[in-house]
């Protein structure tokens, strides 16, 4: 058998020059349709007034849904976030009230430690225990909230107790951008920089991606798990604040449930629950056409009874749909 | 000679209760290529474990250098100069390769920590240019074959500070050409003076290349001595401690008359105009390399990726199989490549693994029987001579050649006429391959007909009564009388014939 052959056969598949899209390209899409969609359903949709309503009310699930983004990330789940948004919405606000003068620097930052030490508690029990990470985090659930029932009992604190400075955190507008969108976008910004740009980051996707072969090749990932909830945590931390600015309200009920709206947006952003797939963009669209089918479909006047069906069904439709385009795209030698 | 780059002296290991490696001693020295033959279960992996930093010796010395060390972690031992390829690919299959190559080692960083994407790239296209594969390199690794994530884990252990390359069974899922490829690195390694370990128990391999050879056995390194000191049948006798046969002698079956025919079969991508006839008793062998088209015909015979043109045709009559169901109603049975994935549930026991594929013409009144199902077990525990604990044992407990053996007669219990083998022997140890062998030997003997895919050209030679060969999906020349003459049979599975006269 003569080698010359051999090599110059030419080697089966050589897909250098395959077309690329981004994966986020198909939610682009979708989101764009469903704009289209409702602004020709409804008038009142197309203004600035609503997409900065809607601007807004994305903002704070997208801030939590970076932080379980990266909990996805590395094959686990942190179902205790809302929990976690209502426990630090509680303190910073009883705080603000108690000790009127406070800086508000402070009181965010108070709140973000909170946060991220109770999301230390989920990370250490997940990275040590080897207990499933929806296990451990449905009991802190249930812990975290029980601690804020105890705390609050049947109080509440309204805008009455807290300065007017509170609010404005979350009331302002730069440009007539809210604040509060400015405050995601640079959280996930930052996010960003570390998935895509940062060896940590990328290591966070492979522990996902294959934890066997994470430990073989050395990736220290019980304390990318730890860092990805304590980071997970300090973000609900600063949702807390900002539920509290915005909604003026705060007793021992704040943010229950929210943890399901949280995981509808990372999912729709095409994060893989399992772990090792998924990117902050994708995230910041998942959340932001979650808000624009809610905001959309309460324009549309839809009966407030059907609202909840509705949206569910336009979310299964939204999904089926970006993934129906990437498997075509994906036939037709374009990768994602 | 000269100081040994790594030295193992004495080191042991166990977990639990079990002793995995018991006393080792081992030096590697600059420049030789050392071969480590086993069987499985001889603790060659948990070696190389220890070498790769994912376990720690519990007695003994890692010697580097005349020093000893403790490698506590992967990064320790790469940064020895250690790189290990492992016997499984330890790759991130949502990542791209880039990505893969940057993880194994110092990822490459701007100024600001942030990761330096040019240079990671050019890291990437060096590694693979290094190994002379040709891949993309922003793919993401599980949309590369099974062959080339084995390529890319080579190509990821070298880089230019190692100076010990551990290969385990690095061969297992490469076709010739990229074995070839593999040796020439190794000679060209070996001649910039870096010790190679090479693991494995593929015995031609290692005689061709390896300068001295240990041999391990029950945890412990029972020989060690200059290549040309051992033959293959030594080799085989220090690993199994005793002296076997390496392929078993086939027996002479009268052949029955025809039982499946394929006329002009064809499949878009995979294979083109494929006929030939399998008689009753006959063992058909069909010879390719990797990609060549035989495992997507055996899943066009088992409806798994149906043909989409020519005739599939059983004791004379035309059939269409479209599905896995059909093929077992028409007596068609395929046990596949990769007995992990396709095969059988590792977690559970064999009581319950045996019966998977007779689900559907089994219940009776819709309901399974415990019973029924263990003594099916025990049947062919005793008629494959599984070597097991008994029909409740989980399958993930055995041996890789005992797993084979359940797989094959889950399929033997449908009772089948045509049974399709795709590689059965992958993975498995010398002396249980021997015993696959004069298994399928002894269901031709019954009457089978049998259709076998190997990637070990020496095991379809040897077990095969006839042999079709395949290049890029077209059908190559067939030889029919054994002894096969092997030269002329790669010459035509790589294509280097288009014509031969037998």
């Amino acid at each position: 058998m003569s080698t010359s052959d051999t090599r110059t056969a030419p080697a089966p598949a050589l897909p250098e020059s395959r077309r690329r899209i981004h994966r986020e390209a198909g939610l682009g899409v979708v989101l764009v349709v469903l704009v289209a969609l409702f602004a020709t359903l409804t008038p009142r949709f197309a203004t600035g007034d609503t997409f900065a309503q809607i601007g807004t009310d994305l903002s704070i699930v997208l801030i939590v849904a970076v932080g379980q983004a990266l909990v996805l990330f590395t094959r686990n789940i942190d179902v205790s976030v809302g929990s976690t948004v209502g426990l630090t919405a509680y303190l910073a606000a009883s705080l603000t009230a108690a000790v009127p003068g406070l800086p508000l620097v402070l009181t965010v930052l108070v709140a973000c430690l909170l946060g991220a030490a109770l999301g230390a508690v989920n990370g250490a029990l997940v990275a040590t225990l080897k207990v499933p990470s929806i296990m451990v985090t449905l009991g802190t659930l249930y812990i975290f909230r029980g601690i804020n029932s105890a705390l609050a009992g049947s109080s509440q604190i309204t805008a009455q107790n807290l300065p007017d400075s509170y609010s404005a955190i979350a009331t302002g507008t730069v440009l007539g951008i809210p604040l509060m969108f400015l405050y995601a976008l640079a959280v996930a910004g930052l996010a960003h920089l570390v998935i895509r740009h940062t060896f940590t980051g990328r290591a966070m996707l492979a522990v996902g991606s294959d934890p066997a072969s994470a430990e073989r090749t050395g990736i220290a990932s019980k304390r990318l798990v730890f860092g990805a909830y304590t980071v997970t945590g300090l973000l609900c931390g600063l949702a807390g604040v900002l539920w509290g600015a915005r909604y003026g309200t705060v007793d021992s009920s704040v943010a229950t449930g929210f943890e399901l709206v949280v995981l509808a947006a990372v999912v729709v952003g095409g994060v893989r629950i399992t772990g090792g797939v998924g990117t902050v963009g994708g995230v910041v669209l998942g959340a932001a056409i979650l808000s624009v089918i809610s905001t959309g479909l309460a324009l549309a006047d839809v009966s407030p009874f059907w609202l909840q069906a509705i949206q569910g069904l336009v979310i299964i439709l939204a999904i089926t749909f970006d993934l129906v385009l990437r498997r075509r795209l994906e036939s037709r030698g374009v990768s994602t | 000679m000269s100081t040994p780059v790594i030295e193992l002296s004495g080191v042991a290991k166990r977990f639990g209760g079990v002793v995995a490696v018991r006393h080792v001693d081992l030096a590697l020295f600059p420049g030789e290529v050392h071969a480590l033959l086993g069987e499985n279960g001889a603790g060659k992996s948990t070696l190389v474990n220890m070498l790769a930093g994912i376990h720690r010796p519990d007695a003994g010395a890692i010697i580097v250098d005349g020093a000893e060390v403790t490698i506590p972690n992967p990064r320790t031992s790469r940064a020895l100069g250690i790189s290990v390829v492992h016997q499984h690919p330890v790759t991130f299959p949502d990542l791209t390769v880039t990505e893969n190559i940057m993880l194994a080692g110092p990822a490459p960083r701007r100024r600001t920590r942030l990761l330096d994407w040019g240079t990671a790239r050019r890291h990437a296209r060096e590694a693979l240019a290094r190994l002379d594969v040709h891949l993309d390199i922003s793919a993401e690794v599980k949309h590369l074959s099974a062959a080339d994530q084995q390529l890319l884990e080579i190509a990821k252990a070298l880089d230019t500070g190692t100076r010990l390359l551990v290969l385990d069974e690095p061969t297992a899922a490469l076709s010739t050409r990229e074995v070839d490829r593999l040796m020439e690195i190794i000679a060209r390694l070996k001649a910039d003076g870096v010790s190679i370990l090479f693991v494995g128990h593929r015995l031609n391999e290692v005689f061709a290349l390896a300068d001295r050879v240990s041999v391990s056995r029950d945890g412990a390194t029972v020989v060690t001595g200059p290549a040309h000191e051992f033959t293959p049948e030594s080799a085989v006798g220090h690993m199994v401690g005793r002296s076997v046969e390496t392929a078993f002698p086939k027996a002479e079956v009268e052949l029955g008359p025809a039982r499946l025919e394929v006329r002009g079969l064809s499949r878009r991508g995979a294979y083109t105009d494929v006929s030939f006839t399998v008689r009753r008793g006959e063992i058909l062998g069909l010879a390719g390399l990797v990609g060549a088209g035989r495992t997507e015909i055996a899943r066009g015979l088992f409806g798994l990726e149906p043909a989409d043109s020519g005739e599939i045709v059983l004791d004379g009559a035309a059939v269409s199989i479209g599905s896995p169901q059909q093929a077992m109603r028409h007596g068609v049975a395929y046990v596949p490549e990769d007995r992990h994935s396709e095969g059988v549930v590792l977690e559970h026991s064999i009581g319950f693994n045996l019966p998977l594929a007779l689900l559907e013409r089994r219940p009776r009144l819709g309901l399974l029987s415990p019973q029924a199902d263990r003594a099916l077990a025990g049947d062919y525990i005793d008629r494959l001579r599984i070597r097991t604990s008994g029909p409740d044992q989980l399958l993930g407990a055995l041996s890789g050649g005992n797993q084979q053996k359940v797989v094959i007669a889950k399929w033997l219990a449908t009772d089948p006429s045509v049974l399709i083998l795709d590689d059965p022997t992958k993975g498995i140890d010398v002396g249980a391959k021997a015993e696959v062998h004069q298994l399928i030997s002894g269901m031709a003997e019954r009457g089978l007909t049998i259709i076998l895919i190997s990637n070990e050209l020496e095991e379809l030679l040897a077990v095969s009564d006839r042999v079709i060969t395949f290049y890029r999906g077209a059908q190559g020349p067939e030889f029919d009388r054994r002894p096969f003459d092997a030269e002329q049979v790669l010459a035509a599975m790589t294509g280097q014939v288009s014509d031969v006269h037998v």
